[in-house]
């Protein structure tokens, strides 16, 4: 190619410092800007994200915006009864978690009382419906106004946790968001919750 | 002063009108809830309510603090607050369906109950069969015992949008509502139709 | 440009035009297609005679009321019949598909009791159906919903 008549530049590269020598505090003000904002556009961007953690204890009442919540103790069971009715039975490798709450529901809207309690560090768990600790019968949805004592179960590996350990519980708030076509309901926050660490007991 | 140029008014009038029409328009528009929500077929208790693909009619109402199912040795049930059985036939009129429910009192929204197993309403309702047995609510006592409280019993199939709805006014001060210590709950009548 | 106004206007009217037919043709048309073959079967057989789908044979073998249920179970509910229909396809068990029987009477349907039809070559149907409901065909429908064979039974 020929070069340009009057320039000395004739490569790409040597083309490309020259105008970069041809900038001005604007346009390094501009390659800043841009800089800064790729930079940390992988991580979220610039705004920081508000986490509100709350940290509780058993005994303590905590409003998840829905339910209020009291969670009282921990237990680790092999066999899951109610009186002498069985409801699940034992299992080789397998024990069953269940944390005893007391639960008032303060929206409109009935809700399930499990769903906002997420029991922490333990691999291979899955949550069982809650029952109510005065009968044994599934307690379903707790109705607006209504106050229950129920018992949260988890199915959880034999060796996960054991009898005197500290269990690490999250309890999420919850949010009244309308639906994108019809209707509202309550979602789980994302940044929200209640931290709490319950001692495990024996069964009673 | 020089005679107006006409059309220029003209076009200038027609494009505030367009934009001032615009502008209602916009703060009128229908809300998600209206453009999908159900359409309610509204009825009173002992008429029935014929929606597109299921019909109820709500014959009555009991209230009590406990509840047992009328089976040998079926355990007698305390509410958290109080027990609302809703006596009622549906029937579905199109498809095999299952029915939602919910009772609405004051502010709050009710589920029908977990506790006593599946209850032959909540199941499958088979075309052309009517189905008499009861939804049973559980709900505190202050608000069913408030003078002149009314309930709302709405009765759907699927997810409800842009579909047919029951909504049965139920006064809980009416004659046909009985309150006593228990309610039995026997089991379901299936009549052909 | 230079163009007119008009030409221009015709040049969008053109374009917008282009742009609602990609949107029917991609994206309206294959849900109305969905919905249309939830309404109207694939293959109708005439009343008594069989049909061939794709290499098999589908008849109704035998179409019968009752008014008792079989074995010990409890009676019927007052004001309804039990309908049996038992539909036979030709063809190897393992050619079958996952599909549900459903008896048509007009706008109304009902799904026959039992799990979904699968490797079975013979499929004995029964219904719980009001006394006074005429069914018309019996519908082999797939899990979906999708009429795929309509027998008439009448």
């Amino acid at each position: 190619m020929e070069p340009a008549r009057g320039s000395a530049a004739t490569t790409v590269t040597a083309r490309f410092r020259q105008w970069l020598a041809g900038w001005g505090l604007k346009e390094w003000r501009r390659a800043g800007l841009v800089a800064v904002l790729v930079a940390t556009a992988a991580f979220g961007g610039l705004d920081t994200v508000n986490k509100q953690i709350v940290d509780t204890k058993p005994g303590e009442m905590f409003d998840t915006g829905r339910f209020e919540m009291t969670v009282q103790r921990a237990t680790l069971v092999d066999e899951v009864r109610a009186g002498d009715r069985l409801i699940a039975g034992k299992r080789p490798g397998r024990r069953f978690l269940g944390l005893v709450a007391t639960v008032r529901n303060t929206s409109t809207l009935p809700g399930f009382m499990d769903k906002p309690v997420d029991p922490v560090g333990i691999p291979d768990i899955h949550a069982l419906p809650a029952m109510r600790l005065a009968d044994g019968t599934l307690t379903g949805a707790l109705g607006p106004g209504l106050t229950d004592q129920v018992v949260l179960l988890w199915d959880v590996p034999a060796d996960a946790i054991s009898v005197g350990a500290e269990l690490q519980v999250h309890i999420w708030k919850e949010l009244k968001r309308l639906n994108a076509t019809y209707g509202q309901g309550w979602v789980q926050s994302v940044t929200d919750y209640a931290r709490l660490t319950v001692p495990v007991g024996r069964p009673r | 002063m020089r005679k107006p140029n006409w059309r220029r008014v003209v076009r200038a009038a027609a494009t505030a009108s367009v934009i001032g029409v615009a502008a209602v328009l916009w703060h009128n528009l229908p809300t998600p809830d209206e453009v999908y929500g159900p359409f309610d077929v509204e009825a009173v208790m002992g008429q029935q309510a014929t929606g597109r693909d299921i019909a109820a009619t709500v014959t009555g109402a009991r209230i009590a603090p406990q509840i047992r199912m009328e089976r040998l040795r079926a355990p007698t049930l305390d509410a958290l607050g109080t027990w609302v059985a809703i006596d009622s036939e549906a029937i579905a009129t199109r498809t095999d369906a299952v029915t939602r429910v919910e009772l609405v009192v004051g502010p709050n929204t009710y589920v029908p109950t977990s506790r006593l197993g599946v209850l032959p309403l909540t199941g499958s309702l088979t075309p052309g069969i009517a189905t008499r047995s009861s939804w049973v609510f559980d709900v505190p006592a202050e608000l069913v015992a408030q003078r002149g409280q009314h309930a709302s019993l709405r009765v759907w199939i699927g997810d409800g949008r842009m579909d047919s709805r029951l909504v049965v006014d139920i006064p809980l001060d009416d004659s046909r509502i009985s309150r006593s210590d228990l309610i039995v709950i026997g089991p379901p009548t299936l009549v052909g139709t | 440009m230079t163009t007119t106004l008009w030409k221009r206007n015709v040049i969008g009217a053109v374009v917008a035009a282009a742009a609602l037919a990609v949107i029917a043709v991609f994206i309206v048309n294959p849900s109305w297609q969905n919905y249309q073959r939830t309404v109207w079967p694939a293959h109708t057989a005439p009343a008594g005679e069989p049909i061939d789908v794709d290499g098999q044979t589908w008849r109704v073998r035998n179409a019968s009321r009752s008014t008792e249920r079989p074995g010990y179970g409890a009676p019927l509910p007052e004001g309804t019949v039990l309908m049996k229909v038992t539909l036979e396809r030709s063809g190897p068990p393992e050619a079958g598909f996952g599909c549900a029987g459903y008896l048509v009477d007009g706008e109304r349907s009902w799904r026959a009791a039992g799990p979904p039809c699968g490797t079975a070559t013979s499929m004995p149907w029964t219904f719980t159906i009001p006394a006074s409901a005429e069914p018309t065909a019996v519908d082999v429908r797939d899990l979906g919903g999708s009429i795929l064979i309509r027998l008439q039974l009448s």
